[in-house]
């Protein structure tokens, strides 16, 4: 048995893009729908123009998190009785831009189980009870997060990346204590209501079943206003938070990028994967595989619309905390001053090309993929650049790309601990 | 239904081949039926040690991940207390680089000593990361010894102290391999598109030469029936005070568990249940409060555990929690209910099924139950459970005696 050599590789070339069907509401909001014939898995997605960054972080998570706890007709354990009557689960995420409920369930009762919560939508009565007690709720829970050193770094890279914008607005324990239950109805009103951006179908219904579905968010509207107003200068230096007794630093290092409009875009995603973005990155192979100063470190362009940044982020031991700054700029100078070999290009370039095809595996990935380009008014031509950049990327382009886009002096280093 | 193809190799391997026409992607998934219960006290935390180097190369091949990413493939492991499972995500076509790398670790490792003292380093930042630098992060270092007085469960997978890690030799650890690393003592989990044939021969080609050795008996001292309740109050730098209840309940394999996890659903159940409903909305005592099962091999933990709210304390907590348990025991839960906990699982399983990996390492751990087809036949079992099977079930767990109570209080600066 020859075990010393490696079986042949294939590489992926091709990778075919399934688009979903569009169809449209009444009022003209877009909503896809994907095929999954070969299960009983269906997952309802509602996006809305209701982020942090239309009111403040509280008042927009408060909202997304009271949208079923209760309508004038119905208290939230009734709402949540008939939606386990039908086997469905409902979740709720926020992000700086948008709001996203997911409705899951199974295909021999979505048509009822998405009447039911649309209609707990649309009514939704916001009780002055339930919204007093997810207030100390919140409050409490955000002490608690307030006491990692990853989350105080990712606040106060934040903080300042973004200061001066919506972005960069966070959220305090004693926010919790000034919010008027007005401002989260109005919220409601001006960014859910009117704020419906799109919605996404997985499952199995016929045709008659999907138009009847639409047809359920016609009085719906997307009429926000999302014109923003312009970034100011970005930020760089050091900033140090101090947290007593900590046994590890909580680390950030990034600046603002660019657009996935922006020529350089894929380039980019290829510096990023060599740099922080797998396991055999640069970053791993150094701080963690070689130096063992660290469970884990990752570097990240951030999925935003607007206010794209790059991001390495990791927590490390105290003691290994300035070297593993000074060897994340040396990663990254070496980046910019030496040419990737070949084999660990060619082994970049398989790496990525395989996830893309595991991200594009089944109805519910590829419709995560068709979701990322939509929401930036891509289509799968973006994806197809993205696959012809990574085949053809040569190693000077990886280093101009680096040099341009990666400069430290540019960077903002945040620490915890 | 989940269809598989099974069958083992002369030196004792076993293999379940899952066949799925749709994908283009491919899953090894290796169970090794070793966790941390199979440590020695005096060196704990190493079947997790070992889960690192097991990426540190093996004894053909210097190094694991390269090779594997280079096939456009990606690779990542998990320790229990029970189990050491790796799986390798790739496109079908270079299912190949996946056998053949995993095949060499089964092998032999190259137990190298720089890996060695990587990796040692690693997992003292992870045990520092996950237990110690996050609030109420060492509360299972702390509460596992204190429900387990003579099963190896009374260690976290991370290990009971950072010193074993930090002492760990290369020849402990080499002895740890030579004792659970072989074909006998492992699961192999294939799924993608191939045929029967064609798994048999790959699978034959890679891992028929590894040798078979005899499987070696697991002699584990077998806790005895806690009589007692027992309790402790640890002072920490969190911000809120927190509870937990941890109820001894049964081994994996009985009837018993099933009851367990489905009575754990109903209790932990949000926004609707009746300790959510009783000590959150009701009196509010509380902010968060949860209920779940550690389904562990051997008897296991059934575990409510929470935060209060400030201005609110233990006692007046503990009072009505009591009161809600014993509700319990002395009522049946309503026929509605029952319906509501069946039908959620039918969707749980729904999504869990469709993920390819997620299918190959439950076919994976149902072989190591003792039947792989048991992935087919949970669900028969669950929706055979009457309100009166979990009103019997929380008779025995919810008992003081059965149970082991930590308060953490916030240190007086």
């Amino acid at each position: 048995m020859e075990r010393s050599h490696a079986p042949e590789v294939q590489v992926t070339e091709k990778i075919e893009f399934i688009s979903p069907a569009k169809l449209t509401t009444k009022s003209g909001i877009p909503f896809y729908a994907m095929q999954n014939p070969t299960s009983e898995a269906v997952r309802l997605e509602l996006l809305f123009h209701a982020g942090a960054i239309y009111h403040n972080p509280v008042i927009a998570s408060v909202t997304a998190g009271l949208m079923l706890a209760g309508t004038s007709e119905h208290t939230m354990a009734e709402i949540h009785d008939k939606m386990d009557d039908l086997g469905g689960f409902f979740d709720s995420n926020l992000n700086a831009e948008f709001s996203v409920l997911n409705i899951y369930g199974l295909n021999e009762s979505i048509c009822e189980l998405v009447t039911l919560i649309e209609n707990c939508l649309y009514n939704a009565s916001f009780p002055a009870s339930e919204l007093t007690h997810l207030l100390k709720d919140r409050k409490e829970k955000l002490k608690v997060r307030m006491e990692k050193v990853s989350v105080l770094s990712q606040r106060a890279f934040q903080e300042n990346l973004f200061a001066g914008t919506p972005y960069g607005v966070i959220s305090f324990p004693e926010d919790y204590d000034h919010i008027e239950r007005q401002d989260i109805v109005d919220f409601y009103e001006n960014h859910y209501k009117i704020g419906l951006r799109r919605i996404t179908f997985v499952g199995n219904l016929t045709d008659d079943e999907l138009s009847k579905m639409v047809g359920t968010f016609d009085r719906w509207e997307n009429k926000v206003n999302t014109n923003l107003p312009s970034f100011p200068a970005p930020k760089s230096g050091s900033i140090h938070i101090e947290k007593n007794g900590a046994l590890q630093v909580g680390l950030r290092i990034g600046k603002m990028l660019f657009d996935r409009k922006h020529p350089d875009y894929h380039k980019m995603m290829v510096v990023n994967t060599i740099l922080g973005d797998y396991f055999g990155s640069r970053l791993m192979s150094n701080i963690r595989e070689d130096k063992g100063y660290t469970y884990g470190i990752g570097s990240y362009v951030s999925e935003n619309l607007h206010g794209v940044h790059f991001v390495i982020a990791t927590e490390v031991g105290k003691e290994f905390m300035e070297d593993t700054l000074v060897q994340t700029r040396l990663e990254i100078e070496k980046l910019q001053s030496e040419p990737i070999s070949d084999a660990e290009l060619s082994l970049v370039k398989n790496y990525l090309l395989g996830q893309i095809l595991q991200s594009a595996d089944g109805p519910f990935a590829m419709m995560g993929l068709f979701s990322s380009v939509e929401i930036n008014d891509l289509d799968y031509a973006f994806l197809d650049t993205s696959l012809q950049t990574i085949l053809t990327i040569s190693p000077e382009e990886i280093l101009e790309t680096a040099k341009q886009h990666l400069d430290w002096d540019q960077m903002l280093i945040v620490t915890a601990g | 239904m989940i269809h598989f193809h099974r069958f083992q190799l002369e030196n004792g391997l076993k293999v379940i081949f899952h066949q799925d026409k749709t994908t283009p992607m491919a899953v090894v998934n290796t169970l090794f039926d070793v966790g941390a219960r199979d440590e020695s006290p005096s060196q704990t935390g190493f079947a997790h040690l070992f889960e690192h180097l097991m990426f540190g190369g093996s004894v053909n091949i210097p190094d694991f991940d390269g090779p594997l990413q280079r096939a456009g493939g990606n690779s990542n492991a998990f320790t229990s207390n029970d189990i050491t499972n790796y799986f390798d995500v790739l496109p079908a076509k270079n299912l190949e680089t996946a056998l053949w790398l995993e095949s060499d670790r089964m092998l032999s490792l190259a137990f190298s000593d720089k890996s060695l003292e990587t990796q040692r380093s690693v997992v003292i930042e992870e045990f520092k990361q996950r237990y110690l630098n996050q609030p109420y992060g060492d509360v299972w270092l702390e509460l596992r010894p204190l429900a387990y007085k003579v099963h190896p469960y009374q260690w976290a997978t991370i290990g009971k102290d950072i010193s074993h890690i930090e002492n760990a030799k290369m020849e402990e650890v080499r002895s740890f391999f030579e004792k659970h690393y072989n074909p006998g003592n492992a699961i192999l989990t294939i799924a993608g598109n191939f045929e029967n044939q064609q798994i048999e021969d790959l699978v034959q080609k890679w891992y028929g030469d590894i040798p078979g050795k005899v499987k070696a008996a697991r002699l584990l001292p077998q806790e005895p029936k806690q009589e007692e309740f027992r309790t402790r109050t640890l002072e920490r730098d969190v911000p809120a005070e927190a509870f937990y209840y941890a109820f001894k309940m049964e081994e994996r394999k009985s009837e018993g568990y099933y009851f367990a996890d489905m009575l754990s659903d109903e209790v932990g159940k949000d926004k609707t249940g009746k300790l959510y409903l009783k000590l959150k909305k009701e009196l509010r005592l509380v902010h968060e409060i949860n209920a779940y099962i550690l389904g562990s091999m051997d008897h296991g933990l059934f575990v409510i555990s929470g935060k209060l709210l400030p201005g609110t304390s233990f006692e007046s907590m503990e009072t009505a929690l009591w009161e809600v348990l014993e509700e319990f025991k002395t009522q049946r839960i309503h026929n509605d209910d029952l319906i509501r906990l069946k039908m959620k699982m039918k969707t749980s399983r729904a999504f869990q099924e469709q993920g390819l990996l997620n299918r190959a390492m439950n076919l994976s751990f149902f072989e190591l139950l003792g039947d792989a087809n048991g992935i087919n036949e949970e669900s028969e079992i669950y929706n055979a459970i009457d309100s009166e099977h979990l009103r019997n079930t929380a008779q025995q767990i919810f008992r003081r005696e059965n149970c082991t109570r930590m308060f953490i209080k916030p240190l007086v600066k």
